[in-house]
């Protein structure tokens, strides 16, 4: 055989092949949407690194965690107090104290910033939420207008979606909507009935279409309204959320841009990820004190970015997944 | 560029594009794969054998995890002559993961492949293969979270409790290996292990920031508080009023929350300990409290006078007593299955109080402990005249105290004395008035003079059948406010858990919120609107001027006029009949 043929057919064996491995390709893909969801395939987040807190007072029990402006702020529980991180997880500044007066914390706990980048922190045991601007500067505590006597009494989850606070209360075991003016929206306390209430809901969550998902503790479960307030649909780790529920204390949760709600399951030491309509997508973590692993983990974060902070609570730090 | 070179850079980049093309679609050398059967909660699962199987020949096991790691099934399977095999699971929950394991008969006869497998939805199966790592050892390492079914608690099981034969709950609290605290708790200490999770977010079960019934151990300095010290610092020995002359080597012991909760389960309410100190297993004659009784007499009927603190006694159950009439009806009766005329044997107790100071028995209902071993020893024995044990001739109401004759066992009359052990069953609902006020719908019978007796197995001294005693002021025979009988139970004026002026009320039960609410004492209308300064006069009324260890519901001696006064200022009132 010429030289020149030789040539030919290798180059005709060359197209052929990386033909063979196309036809290949896109079968084993449209085999694998037939066939099987990979636990992967949406991509669970990837562990990054963890923030522990200051080097003289590290984080003890941190509680929640919210990304406002550029500064990620933890509310460091026990030491009654908030601590601040750059993003890059750099100790920044924190405030607080312990106490009731202004700007005092006996228990710091759901952390929320609206527009301006002020900071709202619920405190469980005082019974107020406190606003602070960026640099950690008491303003305010938020006040309910017009009620006789205030509907907050144990405020745990905050968000602010719209201008609009969402606050969750342990005790009284309702979720609360005000405007940041204070003026009560909505009042939510019950999921499909009224018989059917919440007990001890701990964390909020709002996604685009403004829906409302709550993390409602003592029913181990998740339950979603629309914006009006009207009860959708149960989440609770099975077909439809009519199974008995795989989750133990649920608490923090958040949606991120895809849709995907993620929530914190505290006493399985999970964090699951549900597709909008409640199946579960995939679950990361598991009891323990190495990377990616969680020791009672209660407060979660999506920033802008689709980055998750999850408050590894008795690890005492910050896990951060993008 | 040459011929030769554009030709090999081409088999080059086929090579290339080959290995990571092999690479990226590389799957376990036995193709473990998973498949929903359409219309059923079943998966197929397809592998194959390697090189190094024989068709044919090379048997395999393939093993169903049930989530919780319990197997679910497992079934022996020869790969075909193509090498290739199948296998189809029994009906799987929706929702759950489970675990395929798949493992050589032959040698090497560890797990070859395995993955988890969930049915996620009407038609997918969520598939996750497992690695070489979690592949290498047959067993899951009790120290290893990393797998996908290890929960600390299963659901539907209790944290505290009704343990199950497949429990998982230890895992709330203990550590196997891990621990920072005695008894393999995770934490350092009791109160730090309970503290962790019943710090207030967990509603109702939450011991501080917002009150619950038993108050709260959040208070503050600043309100003055009165915490029941319950975090080990203090020993049981220093409970106000407590009275133990030797001690019972639990006297001795720190004061935890473990001291009053039973976190193991109790049949009592809140985890209330139903043999509190082990005082069922101390006789009366050693200790004030003690709850063990010896040499129990048993009568025809009920003495008008003493002749134990305890006595059995013959009783036949009316119709009322298993009636519908709640103020008539005795539920334990109803409960034991009792018919109307039946003779039991009923537990009577002393009460020095009754009869208007003359005292006379009345029907105790306190549960009778059995032995169950370590670590307070406290056993109940029914004996014939012989001081043979008969308990196990009768039916037995552990949770009543009473015993009633079965089929084919001895009679009552053949008993002739007995030892008990009395343990405390408190009974509360949500309501605290549960506990003493009977006009209360939750009222429950009984239960306020069973908190009166759990309050003093530490407490000794402050368990008082009567105000009236001697003249000498100390403890044990001084005036003291009755507190044994249902309605003046110790939680009407205490809390267990801790108070401070922010839960604390006046006499007109009035605490905070509603001083500070329009009309209100301290209106902050009269605060130029200032809520947070008359937050603070409120807080500044409700301080007890004398914080100690009282763990008052009302502040100052209010907690007298909250019954005595009801609410109503009587200085000066025309109408007041008091001195």
């Amino acid at each position: 055989m010429k030289k020149k043929n030789v040539y030919r057919w290798m180059a005709a064996i060359a197209v052929l092949t990386v033909i063979l491995f196309a036809i290949i390709y896109y079968f084993n893909l449209q085999n694998k949407a037939n066939r099987v969801t990979d636990i992967g395939q949406d991509g669970p987040p990837t562990f990054s690194h963890f923030i522990q807190g200051d080097f003289k007072t590290p984080l003890e029990k941190p509680m929640d965690v919210a990304k406002i402006g550029e500064y990620i702020y933890v509310t460091d529980t026990n030491h009654k107090q908030v601590q601040v991180f750059d993003s890059s997880s750099t100790p920044i500044f924190k405030f607080g104290k312990e106490g009731e007066g202004n700007g005092e914390f006996k228990f710091p706990y759901g952390i929320a910033g609206d527009e301006k980048g002020n900071v709202y922190v619920a405190d469980l045991y005082n019974g107020k939420i406190s606003i602070f601007n960026p640099k950690g500067k008491f303003i305010r505590n938020f006040e309910e207008k017009g009620s006789k006597s205030p509907s907050i009494k144990s405020p745990a989850g905050l968000r602010i979606n719209h201008n609009k606070l969402y606050v969750t209360d342990v005790q009284n075991a309702k979720v609360l909507v005000f405007t940041l003016d204070g003026k009560k929206q909505m009042e939510i306390s019950a999921g499909k009935n009224k018989e059917d209430v919440l007990n001890a809901p701990n964390a909020v969550a709002i996604d685009d279409d403004n829906n409302i998902y709550v993390a409602d503790s003592g029913n181990q479960r998740m339950v979603v309204y629309d914006k009006k307030g009207k009860f959708k649909q149960v989440i609770n780790g099975t077909k439809n959320g009519k199974g008995e529920s795989v989750l133990v204390n649920p608490r923090g949760l958040a949606v991120n841009a895809k849709g995907t709600i993620f929530l914190v399951d505290n006493m399985t030491h999970y964090v699951y990820g549900f597709d909008s309509k409640g199946e579960k997508v995939y679950q990361f973590g598991g009891l323990g004190s190495e990377n990616e692993q969680f020791f009672l983990p209660n407060g979660l974060f999506v920033d802008e970015k689709s980055q998750l902070y999850i408050t590894d609570t008795f690890n005492q730090r910050v896990a951060v997944y993008y | 560029m040459s011929k030769f070179k554009l030709s090999f850079s081409l088999i080059l980049a086929v090579l290339l594009v080959g290995m990571l093309g092999t690479a990226a679609f590389a799957k376990d050398a036995y193709g473990l794969k998973a498949y929903r059967i359409a219309g059923t909660n079943t998966i197929k699962v397809d592998f194959n054998g390697t090189a190094d199987d024989t068709p044919s020949t090379t048997a395999f096991t393939i093993t169903v995890n049930n989530p919780d790691n319990t197997v679910l099934e497992t079934k022996d399977i020869t790969i075909g002559a193509d090498r290739t095999a199948s296998y189809t699971t029994p009906d799987l929950e929706i929702g759950k993961i489970y675990t395929v394991l798949l493992a050589r008969q032959s040698a090497p006869t560890t797990f070859v492949s395995g993955a988890t497998i969930t049915i996620s939805d009407a038609f997918n199966v969520e598939f996750k293969p497992l690695s070489p790592e979690q592949l290498k050892t047959t067993k899951i390492n009790a120290n290893e979270t990393g797998f996908n079914v290890l929960k600390k608690n299963r659901t539907g099981h209790k944290t505290h409790g009704s343990y199950q034969n497949n429990t998982n709950s230890c895992a709330s609290c203990h550590q196997t290996h891990t621990a920072e605290g005695d008894y393999l708790l995770f934490k350092d200490g009791t109160y730090n292990t309970c503290a962790a999770c019943h710090d207030g977010t967990m509603g109702a079960k939450g011991v501080f920031g917002a009150p619950t019934n038993a108050g709260t151990f959040g208070g503050s300095h600043d309100g003055n508080m009165s915490i029941h010290m319950s975090d080990g610092s203090v020993s049981v020995q220093a409970a106000p009023g407590g009275n133990k002359a030797a001690g019972t080597g639990s006297w001795t012991e720190d004061f935890t929350c473990a001291s009053c909760h039973e976190p193991h389960g109790s049949p009592g309410s809140k985890l209330l300990k139903v043999n509190p100190l082990g005082l069922g297993g101390v006789k009366p004659s050693d200790d004030p409290a003690g709850k063990k009784f010896v040499g129990v007499p048993v009568k025809d009927t009920v003495p008008a006078t003493k002749e134990a603190n305890i006595i059995l006694s013959k009783y036949t159950v009316t119709a009322d007593d298993i009636g519908t009439d709640p103020a008539k009806a005795k539920p334990g009766y109803k409960t034991a299955g009792l018919t109307e005329g039946t003779v039991i044997l009923q537990t009577y107790k002393w009460n020095p109080g009754a009869n208007h100071g003359a005292g006379g028995y009345s029907a105790d209902y306190s549960l009778w402990l059995q032995e169950k071993g370590w670590p307070y020893k406290a056993n109940t024995v029914i004996k014939d005249s012989a001081g043979t044990d008969i308990t196990s001739q009768f039916n037995v109401a552990w949770l009543d105290g009473f015993i009633s004759e079965k089929s084919g066992g001895k009679t009552i009359a053949d008993v002739a004395t007995a030892d008990i052990s009395q343990g405390i069953a408190v009974t509360v609902k949500s309501n605290p008035e549960s506990l003493y006020n009977n006009y209360s719908a939750d009222y429950v019978m009984d239960s306020g003079v069973q908190m009166s007796n759990f309050c003093s197995s530490c407490h000794a001294d402050y368990l008082s059948g009567t105000y009236k005693n001697s003249d000498t002021g100390v403890y044990t025979t001084a005036h003291r406010h009755q507190t044994n009988t249902d309605m003046l139970t110790c939680s009407r004026c205490h809390f267990a858990h801790g108070t401070d002026a922010t839960i604390m009320k006046d006499a007109s039960n009035k605490g905070v919120a509603e001083l500070t609410a329009a009309g209100g004492k301290f209106d902050p209308v009269n605060f130029a609107g200032d809520t947070n300064a008359a937050k603070a006069a409120a807080i500044e009324y409700l301080k007890d001027p004398n914080p100690s260890s009282a763990l008052k519901k009302h502040t100052g001696m209010s907690v007298c006029y909250s019954c005595h006064g009801s609410g109503v200022s009587f200085i000066n009132d025309p109408k007041s009949e008091r001195p």
